[in-house]
């Protein structure tokens, strides 16, 4: 009898993994190269760390959110990130910020060294928004950088960086790759804006 | 008729009758013993009007003289010379001085000559002069006159400083200063009160009060003070075991100091390694949380897919 029980428990817990799920598709950021060039050196003998960046939590997770209407948050069923979008920005800008060779160094927040200067990112928006018929779509990008000495932690500069996107289709991958543009602008003008920082 | 006529009688009767009349001259013009007198002069520095000739002169209060005559002295144009003529046996003495003195209300004066030391020598003529001089002493009414003087100076300078003194500047202060004492005054009043004086007889009833109490307390004081003396031994009794635990601790301490000098714990190369793995576990966790989060709001939304996959799957723009 007790063998029965055990059977009918295991047909419990092993159905759901009979449950059919969609294919998902991971999706991670890939930028154009950015058109920056830096001209100022007042910044070339200070070592940048890039702290990690402030978001909400559903930024810090592998779910690919969307806006309906303004308002109604849904994730897409098939498709989600490869890194959170919290970690993928955070790398893109370090590495924005190294090919600008406006500092001696740049380091992440993971790096065991402790920079002259520390660079925080918030994140306060990086979403994909569409009309309520779903026949629009475009993408926004909001994203705040703050320069700090971090032997005093007195804030050097900060500033807000903005762009927003058309989407080229109404699905996952059209949002992806209207992030990918958006965030390119954004991080020109925050390289801009460090660059006007050093001189 | 007999005209028969003694010649000689008549003669002798003529001569009888001169001798007669010079012996009765004679015995009226001998001056007598109380008639004998003697001059002085008297010099006045002050004024003699109502002194006249003849005007009496007095010693203490008996006519002794009269004045002969009066003249301003050839010798000071200042002094007016008064001569009178005194009985001699009148005691003028060297300290023997005149005054000149009203009688009543008449307007005339007199000589007084007040009473010199009797042991003093008696008044002589000085050398160049005719006859002796009695000294003099200010009358009543020069003397007055000088006070009135001195007193109508001295009234002056007193009423030169009176109205220094109530000049329009310490009119004002003095203004103040009365405002001030009135005001002063009434709180005075105010604070002696029947209420305040009642409130300060209260509190000198609560002061007896309480140092009654005070009285009574001082018994319990003294146990306590006792009590306390028992309290610090034992306080200094746990002080003493804090103190042994505090050099067990410092010794402690001493020996972690010696192996961390001779680099058995190298905290800055311990924490070197281990601070950014923690901080990166952390990172790690915090993104772990934030799945489990998701699960769980998963599964709160839909119990059921512990076991099924029971929620229905929303499909996103684009997808099929």
């Amino acid at each position: 009898m007790i063998r029965v029980y055990i059977a009918i428990v295991l047909l419990f817990l092993l159905s759901g993994c009979s449950t059919k799920k969609p294919t998902v598709i991971e999706y991670k950021l890939s930028l154009r190269e950015l058109n920056h060039s830096s001209a100022s050196k007042g910044c070339k003998d200070k070592s940048l760390k890039v702290s990690q960046a402030f978001s909400s939590s559903s930024l810090m997770s592998l779910q690919m959110n969307y806006i309906l209407d303004s308002h109604k948050i849904y994730a897409y069923s098939q498709a989600q990130w490869n890194n959170s979008p919290n970690q993928e920005i955070s790398s893109q800008v370090v590495k924005a910020l190294r090919e600008s060779k406006l500092f001696k160094n740049t380091q992440n927040s993971k790096s065991r060294s402790k920079g002259d200067l520390i660079l925080e990112i918030n994140i306060e928006d990086f979403m994909q928004y569409y009309s309520e018929d779903q026949k629009k779509s475009y993408v926004n990008v909001d994203i705040s950088f703050t320069l700090i000495y971090s032997k005093t932690s007195e804030v050097i500069a900060t500033k807000s960086f903005s762009a927003k996107k058309e989407t080229a289709s109404l699905d996952a991958s059209g949002g992806v790759k209207g992030l990918d543009n958006a965030l390119a602008d954004v991080l020109v003008q925050g390289l801009e804006f460090l660059n006007e920082v050093c001189k | 008729m007999n005209n028969k006529v003694n010649y000689t009688a008549v003669g002798f009767m003529v001569l009888l009758g001169v001798t007669l009349i010079l012996a009765f001259t004679y015995w009226l013009l001998k001056p007598s013993a109380e008639a004998q007198i003697q001059k002085y002069n008297i010099l006045f520095d002050e004024s003699v009007l109502g002194l006249n000739i003849d005007a009496a002169v007095k010693y203490r209060g008996i006519n002794v003289g009269k004045v002969t005559r009066l003249r301003i002295s050839p010798k000071n144009s200042e002094q007016v010379e008064v001569q009178v003529t005194i009985l001699k046996t009148t005691p003028i003495k060297e300290t023997t001085v005149a005054k000149l003195t009203a009688q009543g209300i008449t307007g005339l004066s007199y000589i007084n000559l007040s009473l010199g030391d009797n042991g003093a020598v008696p008044l002589r003529i000085i050398k160049g002069e005719e006859y002796p001089i009695i000294k003099t002493e200010a009358s009543f009414f020069e003397r007055f006159e000088k006070s009135l003087g001195t007193v109508s100076t001295k009234l002056s300078k007193t009423l030169t400083r009176t109205e220094e003194l109530l000049d329009d500047e310490n009119q004002e202060q003095i203004s103040l200063l009365l405002k001030r004492s009135a005001s002063f005054m009434t709180q005075m009043n105010k604070l002696m009160s029947d209420e305040a004086i009642a409130n300060f007889h209260s509190s000198l009833k609560n002061f007896d009060n309480a140092t009654k109490k005070l009285d009574e307390m001082m018994p319990r004081i003294k146990h306590l003070v006792e009590s306390s003396v028992t309290w610090e031994n034992k306080i200094a009794n746990t002080f003493a075991s804090i103190m042994n635990s505090y050099i067990g601790i410092k010794a402690s301490m001493d020996r972690f100091k010696l192996a961390v000098d001779s680099g058995d714990f190298n905290l800055k190369e311990i924490s070197t390694d281990i601070v950014p793995t923690m901080n990166n576990t952390l990172i790690e966790l915090q993104h772990l949380m934030i799945r489990i989060e998701g699960a769980l709001n998963q599964y709160e939304r839909s119990p059921g897919d512990i076991l099924f996959k029971q929620e229905e799957i929303k499909k996103g723009p684009g997808e099929q």
